[in-house]
């Protein structure tokens, strides 16, 4: 063979390698416009003789791309992708009517019902299934752009004593986070700390901090002129996270500022204070600006005062604020600097016209003010509670303890709760539907979009034998808007500013929860149709449910079957969901584990069911929460890992996290236990000396044990009887053993190559009554099941433990066998 | 981590699986932090540009698969890259498969040495 030369064009030059691909790469290089494809190994030797262009690029221009703000981002997707939709429910039963609310591109569309059966195209597995279902609501609908309201803030409706035209003061604790100046990841705008200001009504009254990063009073005189006054000095913005992916971006200490903003009408004068928490008396973020105003007296309107952004019209807020907003006051007349700085200190006159203490009714969404006025609000779109006030004194780590130090909202310009779009057609599940998944489809000439829902078998009618476990907790925790990507918007995304996302609502466009995404490892939604078409395949029937219908119904939603299946990685788990499993075993169900990962964030949901809540702290994760601020504003239970309150997987299930990698999948091979009598009939039909998924699959082509790897770990609490029955090995160094099992970061071992913790285990444990558990401990385990027309070792053992746990025979006793020993 | 590259595993990563994956890519296209952000720039504004929503993330996934024979990542040039998002986004004659197959099949046997005649 000839030497290679990596500028050498020939190997792409159609003139000499003619017809060798399957796809005609003369139409391909004349699409792309180029006569070859040059390459370099990406390694130091040769990357001297790169012919990658090296910046400048385009032209040679050397511009500086300025940060685009995460709203722009994602409403520029969703316009992309031409027709969006999301559901007013994750799942229902018959006899329910679901809505739909969809953004068009194009003034009409066509939606239909359809059951989804296989959602994953690869040309490798069994391709697209789905079934239309013929109802009413299949027909074609106006279309039209409806954007999302992204950015939380607080809302107080409007009162007479509001509309302030004379003199007032506002104080309050700020810690913005909008990084400003010259750099590439900045962003500005005018953002509003408290304003009763409106566009439509000619403007108003407002604090806020201007393009510069200034404080800044706006005001508009009874004729209409406009005002905008602001500080001499910017203020400094607090870096609530270290920007970066794999430097653990950890929430840091906030860094507070008392702001005061005096009008005197009389005088004609505006005083702005700015003065950090700190006790560095030569920053240069703290001062006073003075300044003379020809306003005398303000033009009043019947706008709602916000905190945290401003009016753009009626119903239309803009301007949202980031960073965290702490004890806001308005007082009817201008403060002295005494006055002033009392309230700094904590004390300050007694007569304000409003004063909101945002430690009170934290796990809700109401604001009160503490004024003899009682001008409460509530906040929209889910600004962070539970987060540390001004005067959080580190030594309190739970916010029930210390609520007086809690006193703090942290706003984001990117929170989303409710779209509240505009509903776009409903349906209305007939009493005889099938339970199972389904989706909305929306079609367009140009686009096509799904809108996934589950329907579940009428309350306390169950149809089957069998029920699957749809995990919406953890499609909501992955569940991104605006790509197909599980970022922005979703629990694994950051904020404007840096910090974690730790609200997560299904009211909204969940664009990665779908089917057809382009991918060699399909994630959650998608990779869970490669069980429920196995399912179908084998002609089980089966009762879907959702993490929402366990999180509220409990055990009893259980009781009636004989097995329960999980998804591929159910990874998102409240403790009403853990307790109902944990007696449904304990009363003698049996539990197949067909994932990796699983049983890990402590996630609670709101009682509405809207959204739920994480908050990380020393897990496998992409940010961790600040100091303080790692108890869930929900419930008021500490947040993290599972294993960290006790819980780990291991006790329950046999196995728990031990290692994720990207590279390749590994097959599992068969071990004592697998010969174990209690366990050996799941091998029936499997050779002794058999590779368990050693052949192609639809997670990361190739082996059954790959993704998220589970391990048994008797010291974490895998029942002693457990028999581990396969294992993998031989990972690449791709797969990492996760942090939270690694004591010092000396780095040694933590590949797949060295560490023997780098495995995924299949094991097997009785329950007392009958109960079982069987536990794959792998997310690629379901895309295996597929291959060879679904006749391969994966589908015959998962079919031998389907089949035998739905059996009313008993299991055979664990005491009837020896013990089998294993090692970590 | 620059805002560029930070950008790119928003919006490319379908899981935590193929932030790893991005990153790897990202360290193939660019010698040091300055070309890697310049890179990822690049790459979102050619995404930007192109009317498919998806093309460019498709793209990354087959990029970060084309490999020597020793399994080392390739480095394709601008135009290559830029080209395939714009063929993705295009060839809708085809199915979204078919063109992400054809694709990859492309651009790796293109980086294979030429046959021997």
């Amino acid at each position: 063979m000839a030497p290679r030369d990596d500028h050498d064009d020939s190997a792409a030059n159609p003139s000499t390698e003619p017809s060798k691909a399957d796809v005609s790469r003369r139409d391909f290089l004349k699409t792309v416009g180029v006569a070859g494809v040059t390459t370099t190994i990406a390694s130091q030797d040769a990357v001297a003789q790169t012919q990658a262009p090296r910046a400048p690029q385009q032209g040679g221009q050397q511009r500086e791309r300025r940060y685009t703000p995460i709203p722009q981002e994602v409403a520029g997707n969703l316009i992309k992708r031409g027709i969006v939709g999301y559901a007013d429910h994750l799942r229902i039963q018959p006899g329910e009517t679901i809505k739909f609310m969809v953004t068009s591109e194009r003034p009409r569309y066509r939606a239909d019902i359809v059951r989804l059966i296989h959602g994953d195209a690869n040309p490798k597995g069994p391709g697209i299934k789905e079934i239309v279902v013929e109802t009413p609501a299949n027909a074609e609908y106006s279309g039209k752009r409806q954007e999302l309201p992204l950015g939380s803030y607080a809302v107080v409706p409007d009162n007479p004593a509001l509309r302030i035209t004379g003199s007032f003061t506002f104080t309050a604790w700020i810690a913005p986070s909008s990084q400003r100046g010259e750099g590439t990841d900045v962003f500005a705008g005018v953002e509003g700390i408290l304003t009763k200001w409106s566009e439509a009504q000619k403007g108003g009254y407002g604090v806020f901090i201007d393009e510069r990063g200034r404080l800044s009073l706006w005001l508009t005189s009874a004729d209409g002129r406009t005002e905008k006054i602001s500080s001499e000095r910017p203020l400094r913005p607090w870096a609530p996270a270290i920007p970066g992916m794999n430097a653990r971006p950890q929430g840091v200490a906030t860094a507070w500022t008392f702001v005061a903003v005096s009008f005197d009408a009389a005088a004609g004068k505006v005083v702005l204070h700015q003065d950090p928490l700190n006790d560095f008396s030569f920053d240069d973020g703290r001062g006073v600006t003075e300044r003379t105003t020809s306003i005398k007296s303000i033009v009043s309107n019947d706008a709602p005062l916000l905190i945290g952004a401003r009016w753009a019209s009626a119903g239309k807020p803009t301007g949202h604020y980031n960073g965290k907003i702490d004890n806001p006051r308005l007082y009817r007349r201008a403060l002295s600097s005494q006055d002033i700085a009392a309230i700094r200190q904590g004390r300050g006159p007694s007569d304000a016209l409003a004063s909101w203490d945002f430690s009170i009714d934290i796990e809700t969404d109401k604001i009160t003010d503490t004024s003899s006025r009682k001008l409460h609000g509530r906040t929209v779109n889910l600004p962070m509670r539970a987060v540390t006030g001004h005067n959080w004194d580190s030594f309190e780590m739970d916010y029930k303890r210390a609520r007086q130090q809690y006193g703090a909202i942290y706003f984001h310009d990117d929170d989303i709760d409710d779209a509240k779009w505009d509903v776009g057609f409903e349906f209305r599940a007939p009493a005889t539907l099938k339970s199972g998944l389904y989706a909305a489809r929306l079609r367009t000439d140009a686009a096509e979009d799904y809108v996934p829902f589950t329907v579940r078998p009428p309350k306390g009618r169950p149809a089957a034998k069998i029920a699957l476990l749809i995990p919406t907790f953890s499609y909501l925790a992955y569940g991104g808007t605006g790509t197909s990507a599980f970022r922005p918007l979703s629990l694994y995304s950051r904020h404007s500013d840096g910090s974690g996302v730790c609200y997560s609502s299904r009211l909204r466009p969940i664009t990665n929860m779908r089917p057809k995404i382009q991918t060699n490892n399909p994630w959650q939604f998608m990779a869970d149709t490669h069980l429920v078409d196995w399912l179908e395949v084998k002609g089980f029937t089966v009762d879907f449910y959702s993490d929402e219908d366990l999180h509220f119904e409990g055990a009893s939603l259980l009781a009636p079957y004989k097995v329960v299946l999980t998804a591929t990685h159910p990874e998102y788990y409240s403790i009403e969901m853990h307790n109902a499993l944990r007696a449904y075993l304990n009363a003698g169900g049996r539990l197949m584990y067909l994932g990796g990962n699983g049983f890990y964030w402590v996630t609670p949901m709101d009682p509405t069911g809207r959204f739920i809540e994480v908050r990380r702290r020393d897990g496998t994760e992409h940010w961790q929460g600040a100091p303080g601020e790692h108890y869930h504003s929900l419930t008021g239970e500490p947040g993290g890992l599972w294993r960290f309150r006790g819980m780990a997987p291991q006790q329950f299930f046999g196995v728990g996290f031990t290692a994720q990698g990207f590279d390749r999948n590994q097959p599992y091979r068969r071990q004592p236990g697998s010969f174990d009598p209690r366990a050996s009939w799941i091998f029936e039909g499997i050779g002794r000396d058999e590779l368990i998924g050693d052949h192609p699959s639809l997670v990361l082509e190739m082996g059954a044990a790959g993704s998220e790897l589970d391990r048994a770990d008797y010291s974490l609490g895998t029942p002693p009887h457990t028999l581990v029955l396969a294992s993998s090995s031989g990972h690449s160094d791709a797969y990492q053993h996760v942090v939270e099992q690694i004591n010092t970061s000396n780095g040694a071992n933590p590949g797949g190559t060295q560490n023997p913790l780098v495995r995924a285990d299949m094991v097997f444990l009785e329950y007392p009554n009958g109960g079982a558990v069987f536990s794959t401990s792998a997310i690629a385990w379901c895309g295996s099941l597929a291959y060879a027309n679904y006749t391969n070792s994966v589908s015959r053992i998962t079919e031998n433990v389907l089949r035998r746990f739905a059996a009313d025979a008993p299991l055979p006793a664990p005491a009837a066998s020896p013990r089998v020993t294993q090692g970590q | 981590m620059g805002a560029a590259r930070e950008d790119f595993l928003r919006l490319y990563a379908t899981s935590p699986i193929h932030v790893t994956r991005l990153e790897r890519l990202l360290a193939a296209y660019g010698d040091d932090d300055d070309e890697r952000e310049a890179f990822a720039r690049r790459f979102i504004d050619w995404d930007r540009a192109c009317p498919d929503t998806e093309a460019a993330r498709i793209v990354t996934e087959i990029i970060s698969t084309c490999s020597d024979e020793s399994g080392r990542l390739r480095r394709l040039n601008d135009e290559v890259v830029r080209g395939a998002i714009r063929w993705m986004a295009d060839a809708k004659h085809l199915s979204v498969p078919d063109r992400a197959q054809r694709l990859s099949n492309s651009l790796q046997s293109s980086l294979l040495p030429p046959p021997i005649f």
